[in-house]
């Protein structure tokens, strides 16, 4: 019984117009997409393998020279310093997330360190208009193809009349349902699946992104989360369709749920947040430490002017002044990071009140350029500048001590300085992670099939 | 049956509808809470932009080290980005000018990332996104949908001429679609006017209201392709399927997809290829400094080096500000290079692009509200020329110090230079969203005639 109803419901979609539409505008969007983010994310490989090896030869420029050491010394104080380069994740191709708004190097010496912004040499258009991804394609395109393909699974089989027929045999209601989730769902997923599969033979053909398994195991990922956001919008259809008696309303009803729940939430919601869990700007902080800074130097200024000038007395006053100083400094640091994380935590929050937000977590988490990458490019830029600050001052050190002359030989080789580690999270870290949005999704997956059952049982079909 | 009569009948048509009720709604939450959240972020990006100004003054006036450390330019943010926010990620911006380094905008990782995933609803998102998709809501059974519950056919049973039926069915129609949009606008506006940190000029004003009737003719275009649409087909089950195909494309891809395209037609050398010729004049710069050094020290063997008497310092200064303005001129010939390879692939997109008129709307209202994507580049040119007066400032100033012998402790930074920010004007700005205001009123008058021409042999049995 269940299989026949399946069957119907599949060839009755395969023979519609919009499943030609459908599946034509899958694989056209799909292949699209894979293709520009693919030729972009090898554009920006060859970039950064240019620039990691122009930065070595930097080095080895200096290293052997005659006066590497002077050479070397002007490098660390502020002439060029030294650049860490990241690398794109293979999964942008995919799944582009915060990769377009991470700087690509960064770059440290003992004067100053900084991420550097390249944005000012490519296209300002991409910042204008989001990204096409394949994650863009699922999350806003194909959820709305969806809709469009269930919202007339109800509603409108009743207008037609074939519904009455159909429910004058002896079919329990609760299989129909069922027979339409199944056999519709699967007509929109072959395609879906058809599609990314030509895009995956694509990749593969040119060769541009590493097929090892992880890459493998992420994609299997993200693509069984994204056939279940768009289940998600299948069930919602269903429901709409049960809760309605005219296929036109229907339709009405599930664009405006659309426009609200996938545009219009996640993207007041992360503006909401500023203002429930307000951050002080970068600029505050900063003002705040320029004022202990003065502060200390007034204390100093103090401990100088009395007669405990010099001496062991007062070089203890002033080791405590300036410890003083770096604890409320580092109180201040810690302070604007934990407000900074509870902001990130509401506006997450928040925005999960839409499963687009969900999905866009989970699957920019899966390809490792969500929010975890953010967090690993923070903590390794901080540890990347101490870990040179402290190895540049020891140089330092040694040079001095040694009449303005480094004492070793062959000391200097690109291998041998700190090197920038961006150490992305593991994939068993970032399932884990994603666990909340997927369950979330589950979650809406379940209500709303619940409801369109609850509604269908008592659906006039009359 | 008269034209007004007729006029009339679908006016109530639609007012009466869900999709009106709806409608109503939607623009209303909408858009009032999008002037509230933004009007909000307005005010607060003002208020550190204020800050920051006080703060950096100060910075110098109390312990300034103009020489090593530069001054601060503030970008101040720009009221019309609380309806089009544009490209720019930040309202303000702080950029330290120095002589030695390159003027940089910080890239900023210190900020909340959950909003680079969800950019901010705008004006821009919400008629170019969310009223398209009504304008489409409210045509796409405008033919044929009257013709599936068979009043097409009563209708034109009076001898009405066909044109007459059409012109009033678009009239009504629209009406009923700006209708709400307008009513929102209003609400929004008020909303924005009731911060009183927000003070709109009779320029911005202006540019508002060509924002407005920019959106009208946008939507208008997209309400002839619905009709147009309806008119093509027989059920209105088909019209509404090929149209959300239509704007999934139009709305969803193509303004995405074509700066890509575009790279890859024209691709551009490696930024890393601008950074190493940088380097280079450099270090070239700074060997011709040296000989220049070494000249003046050949020439005055009686001038001891950093001397008391100030003569070494004096000159010293003059000829680094040599070498600086040099420097200046050779890094921003550099980028110049470089940023006209850029525009000719930005416009190359722009061009792709406005096959969709959701892409036209866009550059537009941009265009109108100065926050397009040459804005930024607009203000990072205007910014060697600030750095060429502080190199000139500050070492004119070390050169006199020398000169006089006066204490570091008291030099004077009063007469620093000032830089001051300008928008483009409003004629400029009219000027540069022309084209795309001509290409949206083109596509109306297209879909229009397509309308009519189908409408005129359409089958209404």
């Amino acid at each position: 019984m269940l299989l026949s109803l399946i069957y119907k419901e599949i060839v009755n979609n395969v023979l519609s117009l919009r499943f030609m539409v459908t599946f034509v505008l899958f694989f056209v969007l799909t292949l699209a997409s894979v293709y520009t983010m693919a030729s972009d994310y090898e554009r920006t490989r060859t970039i950064h393998e240019a620039s990691v090896s122009q930065h070595r030869d930097v080095i080895t420029d200096i290293a052997g020279a005659e006066d590497e050491d002077n050479r070397f010394h002007e490098l660390l104080y502020g002439g060029g310093g030294i650049y860490g380069d990241r690398a794109p994740a293979p999964l942008s191709v995919f799944v582009k997330g915060l990769e377009r708004s991470l700087p690509s190097q960064v770059n440290v010496s003992l004067w100053q360190s900084r991420k550097v912004q390249e944005d000012r040499y490519e296209n300002p258009l991409l910042r204008l208009f989001a990204t096409p991804d394949y994650a863009y394609i699922i999350n806003i395109v194909i959820s709305l193809l969806a809709l469009l393909f269930v919202f007339d699974a109800i509603c409108g089989e009743k207008e037609k009349g074939t519904l009455k027929l159909l429910l004058a045999n002896s079919v329990p209601r609760d299989l129909v349902l069922l027979g339409k989730w199944i056999g519709g769902f699967a007509s929109l997923a072959v395609p879906l699946l058809v599609s990314l599969f030509s895009a995956v033979l694509y990749l593969v053909l040119i060769g541009s992104v590493p097929l090892e398994n992880e890459f493998i195991a992420r994609l299997g990922w993200v693509v069984a989360v994204s056939l279940m956001y768009v289940s998600v919008f299948f069930a919602l259809g269903m429901m709409i369709s049960t809760a309605t008696h005219k296929a036109s309303t229907a339709l009405l009803v599930s664009l405006f749920v659309w426009v609200c729940w996938i545009l219009v939430v996640p993207n007041l919601a992360a503006v909401a947040a500023k203002f429930l869990s307000p951050v002080p700007t970068p600029q505050k902080i900063e003002s705040e430490k320029m004022a202990i800074d003065r502060e200390s130097q007034i204390r100093r200024e103090r401990v100088w002017a009395t007669n405990l000038g010099y001496g062991k007395r007062a070089e203890q006053l002033i080791e405590q002044i300036d410890d003083d100083g770096e604890k409320r400094k580092e109180r201040i640091d810690a302070f604007y990071e934990d407000k900074l994380r509870e902001q990130i935590e509401w506006s997450r929050n928040l925005s999960r009140l839409s499963p687009s937000a969900s999905y866009v977590y989970a699957a920019t988490d899966l390809a490792g350029t969500g929010l975890g990458l953010y967090g690993a490019f923070r903590g390794s830029y901080q540890r990347f500048v101490e870990e040179f600050v402290e190895w540049g001052n020891e140089w330092d050190t040694k040079y001095h001590d040694n009449d303005d002359d480094y004492p070793e030989e062959n000391w200097l080789s690109p291998d041998n300085l700190p090197s920038w580690k961006l150490v992305a999270p593991r994939l068993d870290d970032t399932v884990t992670m994603a666990m909340t949005d997927i369950l979330l999704l589950l979650v809406f997956n379940v209500l709303f099939f619940m409801l369109a059952y609850a509604f269908f049982l008592r659906y006039d079909v009359t | 049956m008269t034209f007004g009569l007729l006029i009339q009948k679908e006016i109530l048509e639609q007012l009466l509808s869900l999709r009106f009720a709806l409608a109503c709604t939607i623009c209303l939450i909408i858009s009032m809470s999008s002037a509230f959240v933004l009007t909000k972020d307005y005010k607060e990006a003002l208020a550190d932009y204020n800050t920051n100004v006080v703060m950096h003054d100060k910075e110098v006036d109390e312990n300034g080290d103009v020489w090593g450390k530069g001054l601060m330019v503030d970008r101040p943010p720009n009221p019309l980005q609380i309806f089009v926010r544009g490209v720019e990620r930040h309202l303000t911006a702080s950029i330290r000018v120095t002589f030695q380094q390159e003027p940089e905008l910080e890239s900023d990782t210190d900020m909340n990332p959950v909003n680079d995933l969800f950019p901010p609803i705008d004006l821009l998102f919400f008629i170019g996104v969310v009223m398209s998709l009504l304008a489409i809501a409210f045509s796409y059974d405008a033919i044929s949908g009257e013709k599936e519950s068979g009043t097409l056919k009563l209708l034109m049973s009076y001898s009405l001429p066909r044109d007459q039926v059409l012109i009033a069915k678009w009239f009504g129609g629209y009406i009923a679609l700006a209708t709400p949009l307008l009513l929102s606008l209003l609400c929004s506006l008020v909303i924005v006017l009731l911060f009183p940190t927000v003070e709109l000029q009779g320029d911005d004003w202006l540019a508002i209201g060509a924002l407005v009737a920019a959106g009208l003719l946008y939507l208008a275009a997209i309400y002839s392709l619905g009709v147009f649409i309806s008119a093509r087909t027989q059920l209105a089950s088909t019209s509404i399927t090929v149209l959300l195909m239509i704007w999934v494309l139009m709305v969803l891809v193509i303004p995405n997809v074509s700066p890509y395209l575009a790279s890859q037609i024209q691709p551009l050398p490696p930024f890393t290829e601008i950074d190493a010729d940088k380097v280079e004049r450099e270090r070239d710069l700074r060997d011709e400094f040296n000989r220049e050094l070494d000249e003046f020290r050949d020439k005055n063997p009686d001038i001891e080096e950093w001397g008391n008497d100030g003569r070494w310092g004096t000159e010293w200064n003059l000829i680094e500000q040599r070498r600086a303005l040099k420097l200046i001129d050779a890094q921003s010939s550099i980028d110049q290079a470089f940023v006209n390879q850029l525009s000719q692939q930005l416009d190359l997109a722009k061009y792709l692009s406005r096959i969709s008129p959701f892409s036209s709307f866009a550059y537009a209202a941009t265009a109108l509200s100065a926050t397009g994507p040459t804005e930024r580049e607009r203000f990072l040119a205007t910014l060697p020329e600030y750095r060429k007066e502080v190199a000139i400032f500050i070492t004119n100033m070390w050169s006199r110090m020398h000169a006089e012998n006066i204490d570091y402790d008291d030099r004077d930074y009063s007469g620093r230079p000032q830089y001051v920010h300008t928008l483009p004007d409003i004629e400029q700005r009219f000027a540069d969203s022309l084209i795309d205001v001509m290409l949206l009123g083109v596509w109306c008058v297209v879909f229009f005639m397509g309308a009519y021409l189908s409408f005129l042999r359409y089958d209404v049995k």
